[in-house]
């Protein structure tokens, strides 16, 4: 997903990849039914993925710089979910 | 009253069940400058570091997080705050407060962040380099998670 180009600050990249999950998984005990209930909410017409690029893709006809902001923050946020999703998945 | 197909309709005319209830309009409240604001370990556990937009289903709240008291722990944490009030900025670009606030995390950011690569890798390419040795592709990536990395 890294598009960058090394500056004089370092690294500047459209979108970067940061090595760690937004939030700590942690899977104490296998549960293949609540696997399976966390795929539905990754692809999907309903899941994290749609959401994330409709979010991305809002943005171009979005005319208020506040909500500009918010789309593309909510949007990029939306790519940590589906590490995370997938993180709990291959554990459960 | 039925109301049979064909009879003139009004907006008003579909509240449920029996004409009676009004449908849920979803609201959420602009929040004022400067709001108050958990710190950041609870913010993080709790999934918001605003206690005014802090409306938990069934009011189901973590007490912790895994990774409390770790290294990735604080980090994650920090990291979450400085992103919720980012998100706050956005509609708020002018609230010196929180931009301070702001600023306060991200200097703790750096700190933290020099700390865990320090002890467990790259957290981006940019640090991936180690003693002249390439270390981004080193174990583990963020979903092979093990007990020990934190």
């Amino acid at each position: 997903m890294a598009v960058g180009i090394y500056g004089e600050k370092g690294l500047t990249a459209m979108f970067s990849y940061e090595k760690k999950l937004q939030y700590p998984v942690r899977i104490k005990n296998t549960n293949p039914a609540l696997a399976k209930f966390v795929m539905s909410q990754y692809g999907g017409p309903d899941g994290e993925l749609g959401a994330s690029m409709r979010y991305l893709s809002q943005r171009y006809s979005m005319p208020w710089p506040e909500l500009k902001g918010l789309l593309t923050d909510i949007g990029t946020s939306g790519t940590k979910m589906l590490q995370l999703q997938r993180s709990q998945d291959i554990h459960l | 009253m039925p109301i049979h197909p064909g009879d003139e309709m009004d907006y008003k005319l579909g509240n449920l069940p029996g004409h009676k209830a009004p449908l849920a309009i979803p609201f959420v409240p602009f929040q004022s400058n400067n709001p108050p604001q958990y710190n950041s370990i609870e913010g993080f556990n709790r999934g918001t570091i605003f206690p005014g937009l802090d409306l938990p289903w069934a009011n189901t709240v973590n007490k912790t997080n895994p990774a409390e008291n770790t290294l990735l722990g604080d980090l994650s944490a920090l990291d979450f705050a400085a992103f919720d009030l980012q998100l706050f900025l956005d509609t708020h670009p002018n609230d010196k407060d929180a931009l301070d606030i702001r600023n306060y995390y991200l200097g703790q950011i750096e700190a933290c962040r020099k700390e865990y690569v320090r002890a467990h890798g790259p957290l981006t390419i940019a640090d991936a380099e180690q003693d002249g040795h390439h270390n981004w592709l080193n174990d583990p990536w963020p979903w092979e998670y093990m007990e020990r990395k934190d």
